[in-house]
């Protein structure tokens, strides 16, 4: 895999169309499909056009397509990320907060999620490879888009709070122009359970465990932190 | 006409925050009618809300939680001469806002900031620590003790007064009973150092709350030290070793009057999510449980009126229906007792406004001409860097442990004391500014940024997945932060006058002139001092910022090498109504009884005459338990 950003930005073209999204019918033939594609676009380099509300929340393609992607960003593990289980249900509300702000945006990231899912052994490592990063003179407008619209979601899983991808471009960019997406979302985020602690105000522990050292990130996160990472 | 003025009221409090809720119960359990004038909002019947805004809230300041709103619509500070029942935010006191009238409810003269803050709500302490420190007995005789230091006086009081001595009421001392009613974590073996001694078998309410895991790096590293490296303390014997000691807290270590223990919330300020640590609402829901307590809030005190016999007479005050609403409605509360509890500004702006035509046109209770001189607070410097290996900081309380044995000694002839607080939050509170971690640095190992100072490669590091895990677990997990509550002087002109520029109901609001002498900078430079001998003995790496335009930031030249220093508030307002036995000296007597006036108290931290370095809340609780029993016994009888 090659670090070339000259790779990088021939990764974002259109494969799947809208009557296939709205209808549901992504199947692994789809998915098949779009990987075609994107070996096509290797070879000519192609913008997407910008299409609103392409990518739906209750299409169960769609919002797998986020949690991978989503995994694959954080560097959460998936079943601390998306429990099987889930009454909070967060990402639903990350899904719909983002595809009404960066619909474009939005569904390029989530087709290289599609078209890069199910690596082995680590299946966050196709998705990282082909999100567009490297020096914004080398990325196509699209690909500047998609590439400051993915930190905004690692900001958002981690802090709650929602980081505008535009501004995130500027040269001024500042850690305090955010908006608190939710209460929910703010004692979901992952910055401190990162640090094996909690959100602040938001604790699940009990009294006294902040005399020991505490558990591995694992209970946390899920996983282990790599070493040397 | 408000219905509560038909009534005769036995006592009138202004204000509902620990010495005016205290003081309520206490004589509403001995069935005299009181009724509190709060100029904030009432005690709303649970929490949720103020959690809501908290979580809510961008900027997660100690006022965050609570109203009355800070930002506009447009997210904007709001502009205090549009608020009804103002109050001072952290947000206004940067280097660009601190002197602005249109952000800062506080009328900055300078020539430093006054960095704390205060709330409307049951007197706005519910967004304190909840650390209850008794003052150690040389806090009671500064003159006495140091007689080198001009602007010391002594208390009427001493130590023992608080301590020892049982009142005919009661069965144990006043500090013991508050300690009792907040509801104390502690043991009494971890307190028992410069003085402060206690009744034979004395157990505080519950045990103490354990240390945090980097309190115990703390104390194993100042464990072993030679006297060279404390020769600077100057505590005239050498000191080889600095002990670290748990915090008293008003803080439930077990379940206690129905509220549960601790679960290490990281959160104490602004507010706990479960109510572990006391807050003056609870005293206040005991108060009106009595039946005998009315409570009317949003009511604005604006007047006291004296009589020609010297008597207050009554208060007269507003109540207002909302910011946005010109609905108001004002009127006069009698009683036979008066009790003004509104912390040090409030309480010498409403004196300072109390003209009565012209009588008293420098203002209620002044004739030593002192209201709303002898400002203080305890200036806060804080330090923060990185440790070599994990310290796991954002678990459990705030603060669990500081350092106290250093804040007496022969030193205190030539600077101030301080105590050490021991910070279990990371770099919440400071890197980058206002609001800091952990948006800072997740912000910068993201978007490729250096605001922490964390991210000095080149280029920046922008990570993403395991790679970004990876990091700000290593660097979160080593934050380190220690902060000084430095001893101020009583200094005349540091004081609280009244403003041309107007609140939301037309009054004037307070302003500040403040500073700091050369014995509190000297403080400051003694606690930079040791601050480098803890991060030296634990290997931090000093990441301290003090930003360009800090307008409290000055150059110490410290070892031949020049420093720039910094304090910020502690939240510790004192001063500005001190308690004293002569009258041309001193506003109120030794039960916070006005020289003055004989049926008014001015009570909380404002009579305080010195600061020392414990925070105030106990001692105002101790006092306002005195002054309760005072009124019962020789104007309530």
């Amino acid at each position: 895999m090659s670090d070339s950003p000259h790779q990088e930005r021939r990764t974002i073209a259109p494969d799947a169309t809208d009557d296939d999204e709205k209808s549901g019918r992504v199947t692994r033939r789809t998915v098949l499909a779009g990987a075609a594609a994107t070996a096509a676009a290797t070879v000519v380099a192609v913008d997407p056009p910008a299409r609103a509300h392409s990518v739906d929340a209750n299409l169960p393609e769609d919002m797998t397509a986020f949690v991978q992607l989503s995994v694959a960003l954080t560097g959460i593990d998936k079943g601390k990320l998306s429990p099987f289980v889930d009454p909070v249900d967060i990402k639903r509300d990350y899904f719909n907060w983002v595809n009404e702000r960066e619909p474009a945006a939005f569904e390029n990231l989530l087709r290289i999620a599609k078209e890069n899912a199910g690596g082995q052994p680590d299946p966050a490592q196709p998705i990282l490879a082909k999100v567009p990063a490297g020096d914004d003179a080398t990325l196509t407008p699209s690909e500047i888009e998609a590439k400051y619209l993915a930190r905004s979601i690692v900001l958002m899983w981690y802090l709650g709070a929602w980081y505008d991808p535009h501004k995130l471009r500027m040269s001024d960019a500042s850690p305090f122009d955010f908006k608190v997406i939710s209460p929910k979302a703010y004692t979901q985020a992952w910055a401190l359970r990162v640090a094996q602690a909690h959100p602040m105000g938001f604790s699940e522990m009990q009294f006294g465990y902040w005399t020991r050292e505490p558990d591995t990130p694992l209970h946390f996160i899920g996983k282990d932190i790599p070493r040397g990472a | 006409m408000a219905a509560e003025s038909n009534v005769e009221w036995d006592v009138a409090i202004v204000g509902s925050g620990f010495a005016g809720a205290l003081i309520a119960n206490e004589l509403g359990k001995r069935r005299k009618k009181v009724v509190l004038l709060e100029a904030g909002e009432g005690i709303p019947p649970n929490i949720n809300d103020y959690m809501k805004r908290f979580y809510s809230a961008s900027a997660k300041v100690p006022e965050s939680p609570y109203t009355p709103e800070i930002f506009d619509a447009d997210g904007r500070l709001r502009d205090p001469s549009m608020v009804k029942a103002g109050r001072p935010t952290v947000l206004s006191l940067a280097g660009h806002n601190w002197r602005d009238p249109k952000q800062s409810y506080l009328i900055q003269k300078g020539p430093r900031p006054f960095g704390s803050s205060y709330d409307r709500i049951a007197g706005g302490t519910s967004h304190w620590l909840g650390t209850c420190l008794r003052f150690v007995p040389a806090d009671f005789r500064m003159q006495e003790n140091y007689p080198s230091v001009p602007q010391f006086v002594n208390w009427p009081i001493k130590y023992e007064d608080l301590a020892t001595t049982k009142n005919s009421a009661r069965r144990t001392p006043y500090y013991d009973e508050a300690e009792k009613e907040l509801g104390v974590s502690a043991n009494v073996e971890d307190q028992q150092y410069l003085g402060i001694d206690f009744p034979a078998n004395y157990k505080y309410p519950m045990p103490k709350i354990p240390e945090s895991f980097i309190d115990r790096q703390v104390a194993a590293a100042l464990n072993v030290l030679t006297p060279d490296e404390t020769n600077f303390l100057e505590m005239g014997k050498p000191v080889t070793e600095i002990p670290v000691r748990s915090l008293p807290a008003a803080r439930n270590s077990q379940p206690y009057r129905n509220r549960r223990a601790c679960a290490g919330n990281t959160n104490c300020i602004p507010i706990c999510p479960i109510q572990a640590k006391y807050d003056p609402t609870i005293t206040l829901n005991d108060a009106t449980n009595t039946g005998f307590v009315k409570l009317m809030h949003r009511t604005v005190a604006r007047e006291i009126l004296v009589g020609t016999d010297g008597r207050v007479s009554g208060i007269r005050f507003t109540r207002y229906e909302s910011d946005a609403s010109p609905n108001t409605e004002t009127d006069v509360i009698r009683a036979k007792i008066y009790v003004i509890a509104a912390n040090p500004i409030e309480t010498a702006r409403l004196l300072l406004m109390s003209k009565n035509g012209g009588r008293t046109s420098n203002g209620v209770a002044n004739r030593s001409e002192l209201v709303g001189r002898h400002l203080m607070d305890h200036p806060y410097y804080v330090a923060w860097g990185l440790a070599p290996k994990p310290l796991y900081p954002y678990r459990g309380p705030l603060i669990t442990s500081g350092i106290g044995d250093l804040c007496d000694g022969p030193f205190r002839a030539k600077r101030g004391a301080f105590r050490v607080d021991i910070g279990n939050d990371g770099w919440n509170f400071l890197v980058g500014g206002t609001g800091g971690d952990p948006n800072v640095t997740t912000f910068d190992f993201v978007n490729g940024t250096n605001n922490s100072r964390l991210n000095s490669a080149s280029p920046k590091e922008a990570l993403l997945g395991d790679r970004l895990v990876g990091r700000l677990n290593d660097v979160f997990t080593r934050q380190f932060r220690v902060g000084f509550l430095v001893e101020q002087t009583p200094d005349r002109d540091n004081r609280v006058t009244l403003s041309e520029s107007r609140d939301g109901l037309g009054l004037p609001r307070p302003e500040i002139s403040y500073n700091i002498s050369d014995y509190t900078r000297q403080g400051i430079v003694a606690a930079h001092r040791m601050r480098n001998l803890l991060f030296k003995k634990m290997g931090i790496e000093d990441k301290t910022e003090i930003p360009k335009n800090d307008p409290a930031r000055f150059d110490e030249q410290i070892d031949g090498k020049p420093v720039t220093l910094t304090f910020i508030g502690a939240g510790h307002i004192m001063g500005t109504c001190r308690m004293g036995d002569d009258p041309k000296s001193s506003v109120v007597d030794k039960f916070q009884r006005s020289q003055d006036h004989r049926n008014l108290y001015l009570v909380g931290s404002s009579t305080f005459p010195t600061g020392g370095t414990a925070n105030p809340t106990l001692t105002i609780a101790a006092l306002s338990l005195r002054t309760a029993d005072h009124i019962l016994e020789e104007d309530l009888k």
